[in-house]
């Protein structure tokens, strides 16, 4: 628990101060960012044994959005398993993706994409690796 | 003198002959595009006090329509219980609905509304008429 605030608390300060953070610390920058034009939203929930969630959400001006999946927990406990997350646009009833990839939690953006002006969503589904259904916690930095 | 006043004439009558000209414009200077509308069928289950929605998208500006065209029980059984229907945009895990009403199913569309382009969602939602899990089939229009 504390490892996952850690995570989410240096992943926040990291990308709108421009340095990203890993558990030991700030370590690199993730780009030329300009932090006031982005703002963060925390996409939790529980993801079903091969099971997928989207988040949907607007911009305004079109830039770069990154996604970081900071946690995930089977039983309560941290799992390594490889969870699949990205980005895309809401179609009919879920989220269509061009811009995926399986990552284990961490600190630092996992994927990263260019979102135009409009209505985008993030998605997390598990590919097969989970053992039972696990909650998780993606972290959504994004143009304004 | 009289030469210049013929001339100055001429090309008076000329400019006003090309002014007037009723010549009908050629088809391809309309700028009037016919909107080309799709249609989707949106089916699903909807639990008590539940919400469920399905993404579009509009192309063009124009009217999106929504018909409720049947609410079942499981088994299949045709209802006429009243559930609300909206349209709205997907909004984290949820569909963020500007208009909305509550109607009975029926064959004609109940809710209209005009779009701009952009992403939207079409919205079916308890609004406390369910007893129980219902299965529903909307058609929605748009341009």
């Amino acid at each position: 628990m504390v490892r996952a605030v850690l995570l989410r608390v240096c992943v926040l300060a990291g990308v709108l101060g421009a340095v990203s953070c890993s558990e030991q610390g700030p370590t690199s920058p993730p780009g030329d960012v300009d932090g006031s034009l982005l703002t963060v939203e925390l996409f939790s929930g529980t993801l079903p044994l091969r099971g997928v969630t989207f988040y949907s959400f607007s911009v305004e001006k079109g830039g770069t959005t990154f996604l970081t999946l900071l946690d995930v927990r089977e039983n309560g406990e941290p799992s390594e398993a490889l969870i699949t997350i990205g980005l895309g646009v809401p179609r009919g009833t879920s989220c269509v993706s061009t811009n995926v990839l399986s990552v284990k939690a961490g600190g630092t953006p996992q994927v990263t994409g260019t979102t135009n002006r409009g209505v985008h969503c993030a998605v997390v589904f598990d590919p097969g690796n989970l053992t039972s259904a696990a909650t998780f916690a993606l972290n959504i930095t994004r143009p304004k | 003198m009289s030469r210049t006043r013929v001339v100055l004439g001429a090309m008076a009558l000329a400019a006003a002959t090309a002014c007037n000209s009723t010549t009908a414009p050629d088809v391809a200077d309309s700028h009037l595009t016919p909107l080309q509308f799709l249609t989707r069928t949106f089916a699903g289950a909807l639990q008590v006090q539940g919400s469920t929605f399905y993404s579009f998208h509009v192309s063009q500006a124009g009217p999106a329509s929504l018909m409720l065209a049947a609410v079942q029980t499981p088994g299949g059984a045709a209802l006429a219980t009243p559930v609300g229907i909206g349209v709205g945009v997907p909004k984290g895990t949820g569909c963020t609905r500007a208009t909305a009403i509550t109607t009975p199913p029926g064959l004609a569309a109940q809710l209209t509304v005009t779009l701009n382009p952009g992403t939207y969602c079409a919205s079916v939602f308890d609004v406390g008429t369910l007893s129980g899990t219902v299965n529903f089939a909307m058609r929605i229009t748009y341009p």
